[in-house]
């Protein structure tokens, strides 16, 4: 180290921990007298530089911690207010998800409320040509029929929650069987539902869903395997 | 292990001194300074459970600090007046200068704050030029040169003083 680059050091820190500046100091009089110099203003400048502290500083500011209001507030870590945050977006999001239309919990009570009406239906209105119309309606919400399906009993065109459907009554092993096709209600995975009364599932399809309701031991799976299996989606 | 209260009675028995200091250097006002003080103890204490080294405490501390003292001048709306600049009078040149202390004092006073804060720091907390940078946000270079140009700007004022009084003699 030369005497430029010391005094340099000097200017910018003269507390610094460097053998190599110490040995400057020790080896050249003339930057160990420059030192003390800069030592002396350096003890100067310290004086100045502390001020004095107002008494009871520290326990007024232990006092105002037991007292004040702003100390009180209990601030929850922040995991706590992110899972918060994540336990209400996940609760208005299952309101929205169950009240939107299409959810399963409507879809069952809309389904039902066609099976209630099967005895009514095939007791008063029996339309001659039952299967040719049920090519013809399921034409119309963009199913295609390629095998004819037997046992179809009634059929007509309804509105499930304002959108077209197809409600149509057939045999089944333990009566009469309500088929409701939604093209424009999708459910996300199949569901059953069942009482005393009745029995049923609804089904995803290509197309919206399908509702099959008949009576308890109904084998509502075969009438599903038929309807898939005569039917094409286009 | 410490309870809250206990370990925040600690942390201001040990700490509120140096943080006054730093504070009165930042606003050069011991109101302010003190209200500095307070309210970096009350946003300490809301966050104290974040600190698990207690040797940083004082760096912490200081950094809040400085971010409360920043946080002053946002609120701050000037007012400007029609004064003519060369009517202010200098005050400082009426008080008494008659010892060294005192007039390095006005001399660090008049300094601005860029070169004052990391003088502070370095003399008064005896931090290294690296942790200076860390705690300012700036290059060590730059610590090293506001350093540099802090003490000679302090012993240009010293100097220019004591040649003033020597001269009205």
């Amino acid at each position: 180290m030369n005497c430029l680059k010391f005094r340099r050091l000097c200017q910018v820190d003269p507390y610094i921990e460097d053998s190599v500046f110490f040995d400057h100091k020790h080896t050249c009089p003339s930057c160990k007298s420059y030192y003390q110099k800069v030592m002396d203003f350096e003890c100067g400048l310290e004086e100045a530089l502390t001020i004095q502290v107002p008494d009871e500083l520290s326990s007024r500011i232990i006092l105002k911690q037991s007292i004040d209001p702003v100390y009180k507030k209990n601030h929850l870590p922040l995991q706590i207010l992110f899972a918060l945050a994540a336990t209400i977006v996940l609760t208005v999001g299952l309101v929205v998800w169950l009240s939107k239309p299409g959810s399963h919990y409507d879809l069952d009570r809309i389904a039902l409320d066609f099976y209630n009406r099967n005895p009514a239906v095939l007791a008063t209105n029996r339309p001659p040509e039952a299967e040719k119309s049920f090519k013809y309606f399921l034409a119309e919400i963009g199913i295609g029929v390629r095998k004819n399906i037997e046992g179809i009993e009634h059929v007509e065109r309804c509105y499930v929650r304002d959108k077209q459907g197809i409600y149509v009554v057939m045999g089944g092993i333990k009566g009469p069987v309500t088929v409701l096709f939604m093209p424009e209600e999708s459910v996300v995975r199949k569901k059953l539902f069942a009482d005393k009364d009745y029995y049923g599932v609804i089904v995803p399809c290509p197309k919206g869903s399908i509702a099959i309701i008949g009576k308890p031991g109904e084998n509502l799976e075969q009438i599903d395997r038929k309807l898939r299996a005569s039917l094409e989606w286009f | 292990m410490w309870d809250k209260k206990s370990r925040f009675t600690a942390l201001v028995q040990a700490t509120s001194s140096r943080l006054y200091r730093y504070a009165w250097w930042l606003c050069r006002d011991k109101h302010i300074a003190e209200d500095l003080v307070q309210e970096t103890y009350a946003r300490a204490w809301k966050s104290l459970g974040d600190l698990r080294d207690e040797k940083a405490a004082l760096s912490w501390l200081m950094t809040t600090l400085r971010r409360e003292n920043a946080r002053r001048f946002e609120k701050i709306q000037p007012a400007y007046s029609d004064i003519e600049i060369e009517g202010v009078v200098d005050l400082y040149q009426h008080y008494d200068t008659s010892t060294e202390a005192f007039v390095l004092r006005q001399a660090l006073i008049r300094l601005s704050v860029e070169y004052r804060e990391p003088l502070i720091l370095q003399v008064l907390e005896g931090w290294s030029c690296e942790e200076i940078a860390k705690h300012l946000d700036i290059s060590i270079n730059a610590v090293m040169t506001r350093l540099f140009r802090a003490r000679k700007k302090l012993r240009d004022q010293v100097e220019g003083e004591v040649e003033g009084k020597v001269s009205k003699l």
